[in-house]
């Protein structure tokens, strides 16, 4: 059975250049639900690398208990203060605890080219313990702001995207005529699409006072459950605690969601459109190729070979079509810069088109061709073959 | 229509191909209907500046807040009616996955401003005298089977000032909203719990004297872009600028700020009518194909070329035609459905034009050279392919 099947299909696929059209016809329709597919789960690649790239594992994030995002988190200067003394911190050399608390809240900039509103986040540390903590933030320009003092730095995915966020340029932000001091690149990508300044600074700008979450850094990775069970067992302390990438992994989950569900829902709505526009053009292909079928089940080829190698036919072109697919969600999208406001913070990050998508293009795209050539297959090796013979 | 016969007996000459491409194109316009629908119900929304309400929210982004203070300026704009405050509250009722939103507000002012949720008078007495009050969207209390008088535990995403995220309310009454179906947006209420903000300002640790956004009904619904203006002028250039604009522009930025809809939206139903267009002229051509020497049959018997051309191209018409039609009729039973939180209410008109526009220009160009072939046949030659 095998060497009949491995014949018809090596007949069968130097056949295919003789039939353009059908086999097009085949491949378009999965290229289009696989680049379709492709193209929105790259958004969430996209998300988890800029959310995965830059945490550490020996950094902790707290915020006021119940809450996930920073923008209703509250956390009030004795709270804070307890915090310093909780287990598991590490302290900088001069014995102070690494625990930077900090402000965030958001800025309307102007876009550059277009002159569109657009809000980013405006976080606001304490010198230089909050650089202490954030050892990844790096002066490309200028210096770090001063306390008390109306003083920013831009993170580098900023600088160029908006107006007045040039080294020396004053810039308004909340109300207020801030200087840029210094621009800064971050091995966390989410921070570099942040304006920094001092926290007490910001919070007497717009009439608050708190902050909103705690940076830790950890003596080690496992000291982050020596911290954790403190809090839980400290019911005075209303926090919590998560692993740094657990947090940012977290803030992004919503949107991820969202654009799983509908990458999957469109998906498969098209998927099963390609199934009946497959499994009707192979029909007609079947039906052109009667002769040449009946031909080879007339000559001693049995039913079974003939489906096999219909399946594979048909396999071979959905691979074709999910690769297409595939490339070309890739050459249009991957490195896009997409931005959206997820829950209230604007977020700024690159769709990624992974090896793992394309596996995942193409792997569906085999299903859909399994499934249309189930049906054309079986009819070809049922077609009665002296009729077949006999018709024009 | 004496053609008919003639036209129906060309479509079910291989069932399974009409079926099969009517299906094809059906989901094609079904998500075409789904897809743009949403976008063009959200542009709607966008365009529409005549309404009496407008929502002031935070010119900083979605959820940053604003101050209670901002209220006494407003009062002196000209052309409003009623303002109201109302600040978000999340959380759960005994179990994380039963989700319950809230509003702490300024209950009367609250209610005056949205006409279209009906509450008691004495309940709103109630409010009044109860602190930890709560009135109760009707869909919410069914959800929950709550009644008036219970005491419902609820943890919050706020903490209060004792440290704990669980607050307790005093259920006092139970608001409903007349008309769900012309107001989607605002029959959202109904799935939510009302409370009093000095209330709940006092016990939560943090962001004090702050709101979510504030809700400002006018007097004259065609003034709306002028008041919204004064509103953001009386806070340009400070901490807290603030944006006004009318209850469905907002609710559409809340989608479009999330995702560039349009481009999404046109690239999905780009490809999937490209698509449709591939199988559709494969099978008109496939079919043509197997009946060249019908055509030449007919051309014998008298049919002339332009009928024989009408013929070829009138199939794919009414299979892509009808197809149009199921697709965007079940879009518009099944749209509602999942949009009333966003305030689609039903599939725009323009969405259903364009649908089968786009329909019938599919069918005639997928038609066009196979039905041009059928014209030009020559008759013996035809005849004696076969």
């Amino acid at each position: 059975m095998l060497k009949q099947s491995a014949a018809i299909t090596m007949l069968n696929l130097r056949n295919l250049v003789r039939r353009p059209r059908a086999s097009l016809v085949v491949i378009a329709g999965i290229a289009g639900v696989v680049g379709v597919l492709v193209s929105m789960l790259a958004m969430t690649v996209g998300l988890v690398r800029l959310t995965e790239d830059g945490a550490r594992e020996d950094r902790a994030v707290v915020l006021s208990a119940g809450t996930n995002t920073e923008l209703i988190s509250y956390l009030d200067r004795s709270t804070v203060a307890a915090m310093t003394e909780a287990p598991g911190i590490r302290r900088a050399t001069n014995g102070e605890p690494l625990v930077s608390p900090e402000v965030l809240i958001n800025a309307r900039v102007v876009e550059a080219g277009g002159g569109a509103e657009s809000a980013v986040p405006f976080r606001g540390m304490t010198t230089p313990l909050g650089f202490e903590v954030h050892p990844e933030i790096e002066l490309l320009e200028g210096r770090a702001f001063r306390q008390g003092v109306l003083e920013v730095i831009v993170g580098k995915g900023l600088r160029d995207r908006f107006r007045g966020l040039a080294l020396g340029s004053q810039v308004e932000l909340r109300g207020s005529l801030w200087t840029v001091v210094g621009v800064f690149a971050s091995g966390n990508r989410l921070h570099e699409s942040e304006l920094i300044a001092d926290a007490s600074t910001l919070n007497s700008v717009v009439q608050s006072n708190g902050y909103q979450s705690l940076t830790v850094m950890l003596q080690g990775r496992d000291s982050f459950d020596e911290l954790a069970q403190f809090l839980s067992v400290d019911r005075r302390l209303p926090v919590e605690a998560q692993r740094e990438a657990a947090f940012y992994a977290e803030s992004t989950v919503q949107l991820r969601t969202i654009v799983s569900f509908l990458a999957y829902v469109v998906g498969g709505i098209m998927a099963l459109g390609a199934t009946f526009g497959a499994i009707n053009t192979l029909y007609s292909t079947i039906a052109n190729r009667s002769v040449e079928i009946a031909t080879l089940r007339a000559i001693g080829f049995r039913g079974s070979s003939v489906v096999v190698a219909v399946l594979i036919e048909t396999l071979v072109l959905a691979a074709a079509g999910g690769l297409l697919g595939g490339v070309v969600a890739w050459a249009l999208f991957n490195g896009y810069t997409v931005s959206t406001t997820n829950t209230g913070r604007p977020l700024v990050f690159n769709m990624a088109v992974s090896g793992q998508l394309l596996l995942v293009g193409v792997i569906w795209a085999l299903v859909i061709g399994a499934v249309s050539g189930l049906f054309p297959a079986i009819r070809a090796a049922r077609l009665p073959v002296a009729s077949a013979l006999r018709a024009t | 229509m004496r053609y008919l016969p003639l036209i129906w007996a060309g479509l079910w000459r291989k069932p399974a191909r009409t079926v099969l491409t009517f299906l094809a194109a059906f989901l094609a316009f079904l998500l075409f209907g789904l897809l743009q629908g949403t976008n063009q119900a959200l542009a709607i929304g966008v365009a529409n500046v005549s309404s009496d309400r407008l929502w002031v929210v935070s010119r900083n982004g979605g959820r940053d807040n604003l101050p209670l203070a901002h209220l006494s300026k407003m009062r002196d704009v000209d052309g409003i009616v009623g303002i109201a405050h109302a600040t978000g509250f999340g959380g759960f009722y005994q179990d994380p996955r039963n989700t319950v939103s809230g509003t702490a507000a300024d209950v009367e002012a609250f209610f005056a401003v949205f006409p279209e949720l009906h509450v008691a008078p004495e309940q709103l007495d109630a409010m009044r005298r109860t602190a930890t009050g709560a009135l109760v969207g009707s869909t919410l209390a069914e959800r929950f089977g709550w009644q008036v008088g219970d005491r419902v535990p609820l943890t919050s995403e706020w903490t209060n000032r004792d440290g704990t995220n669980d607050w307790v309310f005093d259920i006092v009454g139970i608001f409903g909203a007349s008309n769900p179906n012309s107001a989607a947006m605002v029959s959202a209420f109904t799935s939510r719990i009302v409370t009093n903000y000095r209330y709940f300002d006092e016990a939560r640790a943090g962001r004090n004297g702050t709101v979510s956004q504030y809700f400002v009904r006018i007097a004259n619904p065609r003034r709306s872009v002028a008041v919204g203006d004064a509103i953001d002028a009386l806070f340009a250039n400070s901490a807290h600028e603030t944006r006004t604009e009318t209850e469905s522009q907002s609710v559409s930025n809340l989608i479009t700020e999330f995702v560039d809809l349009n481009f999404l939206v046109t690239g999905i139903v780009g490809s999937v009518l490209f698509t449709l267009f591939l199988v559709t002229g494969n099978t008109v051509t496939q079919s043509l194909q197997e009946r060249i020497g019908e055509f030449a049959v007919l051309k014998t018997v008298g049919y002339t070329d332009g009928q024989v051309f009408r013929l070829v191209v009138v199939e794919p018409l009414v299979v892509c035609v009808s197809a149009a039609l199921l697709g965007l009729f079940a879009a518009g039973q099944v749209l509602p459905a999942l949009g009333t939180s966003i305030g689609l209410v039903r599939l725009p008109p323009i969405t259903i034009a364009s649908g089968l526009a786009i329909a019938v220009t599919l069918a005639l160009v997928c038609g066009f050279l196979p039905a041009q072939r059928a014209r030009r046949l020559s008759i013996v030659d035809a005849l004696g392919r076969r």
